[in-house]
């Protein structure tokens, strides 16, 4: 059950480590009561049989022990409660409280219906921003800030991190910190509209010298076009894709939709929906209609030539 | 009730009609969902390309080759060799793996 991608059973950082635990435990005391209740409603149904028949009137027995059994439950009752709320209580301490000294600082800016998330280097030459999949070095605890541009969101990496929600005009902060390299699924946790159920990201936990290439290759601009097809996939982009989608050492500027910079260094496409691959980019770029009705981005209505041209180009973009 | 009986078992025809083919049809999600609709895969709803519902009983693919297993692969596998400029992208997939899906879209009758 472990394997699912969003399995909130096992743990992969710090955070998550205080509070599975926690889940594992309330969720086997509550389980063992409900199979304890089960067991003795259907002893006490049995018992009543045993005896007779059918009994129209059984007299209620009242013995001199009665009442011991009452406070005997209420302290059985009691130890889990007051465990689980000792435990929360510790495990809300250790995890709600943001770093003082983050290793890295993210703003992640959920939206209809992709995640925004820019990193914050220390100049501004060093800050970059991209799109639904976030990179993070193993061992480093990371600040993420969260604002929404549009309607309240909520980020969720169930094996690093609980919820936090992204509320406009308000901002909220959480942090991550990942204690194994792996690819851990995100999930847009509160209802935001048509396509809420498909916003997922992924989080990257990488060690510090792979985080390291890849922030230095994030930082690259878009090389130029070298074939036919690559120049003619770039005037595509330049003067269609550049309203919404910015594709950094080109005009394309645009800051509503992914950056498109470094598209190819990502696993996913249209908010970790569709594996990167030719297929689905050029299905999704004709017609994210299709895969995610409600989608700010329009169908395309490209010829099947600009399509090969558009695709030729988005390659390059590694 | 004789009629709901006949509708269920039509259903659970249905049901066993799309079994088997785990790699094509995990291959197909992978790689032809954008863009197509494939019965038996989840989430294949693309409509950029032709539905390949029915296409086993279909006689010309691509509206230029006769529609058998060998095509079929070949098409899957390198579309812009076979027909250069058209619309459907390489796949990237294997020639085995092309024969798999070709399979499968076998059984799309």
């Amino acid at each position: 059950m472990s394997g699912a991608p969003l399995s909130y059973l096992g743990s992969a950082g710090s955070k998550a480590h205080q509070v599975v635990p926690l889940t594992w435990f309330a969720l086997i005391v509550s389980t063992a009561t409900c199979l304890i209740f089960a067991a003795l409603i259907v002893a006490a149904v049995r018992r009543g049989r045993a005896e007779g028949d059918v009994v129209a009137a059984q007299a209620v027995i009242r013995g001199g022990n009665g009442l011991r059994w009452i406070f005997v439950s209420l302290i059985l009752a009691a130890v889990p409660i007051a465990v689980m709320l000792v435990w929360t209580m510790i495990a809300i301490a250790r995890t709600g409280v943001p770093p003082a000294h983050p290793a890295l600082v993210l703003d992640v800016t959920p939206q209809q219906f992709w995640w925004r998330i820019r990193y914050r280097g220390a100049l501004p030459s060093d800050t970059f921003t991209t799109a639904n999949e976030i990179h993070i070095p193993v061992g480093a605890k990371v600040l993420v800030r969260l604002n929404s541009p549009d309607v309240i969101h909520s980020f969720w990496v169930p094996s690093l991190s609980g919820k936090t929600d992204a509320i406009p005009g308000q901002n909220n902060v959480t942090w991550l910190e990942a204690s194994r390299p792996g690819r851990f699924r995100g999930q847009c946790a509160e209802f935001c509209g048509a396509e809420h159920a498909r916003m997922g990201f992924e989080v990257v936990a990488q060690s510090p010298a792979d985080f390291e290439a890849w922030r230095r290759g994030q930082l690259r601009s878009a090389p130029r076009p070298v074939t036919t097809e690559q120049v003619r996939g770039l005037a595509i982009v330049e003067y269609r894709c550049s309203l919404c989608h910015s594709v950094r050492g080109t005009i394309a500027g645009a800051g509503s939709a992914p950056d498109l910079t470094h598209l190819m260094s990502r696993a996913t496409i249209a908010a970790a929906q569709l594996p990167n691959n030719p297929g689905s980019l050029r299905g999704w770029i004709e017609d994210p209609q299709a895969r995610k009705p409600g989608t700010q981005m329009p169908n395309q209505h490209l010829d099947a030539a600009q399509l090969n041209d558009l695709t030729a180009y988005l390659g390059t973009l590694k | 009730m004789r009629r709901l009986s006949l509708l269920l078992l039509i259903g659970l025809a249905g049901c066993g009609q799309h079994r088997g083919h785990a790699e094509a049809r995990a291959l197909i999600a992978e790689r032809c969902a954008a863009c197509h609709v494939v019965p038996g895969v989840a989430g294949a709803n693309g409509r950029v390309g032709p539905s390949l519902a029915g296409i086993a009983g279909q006689q010309i693919i691509a509206g230029h080759f006769v529609n058998n297993r060998i095509n079929l692969a070949r098409w899957v596998a390198h579309p812009q060799k076979s027909l250069p400029g058209n619309a459907m992208p390489d796949t990237g997939l294997t020639d085995r793996q092309a024969l798999a899906i070709a399979d499968y879209l076998a059984t799309l009758d």
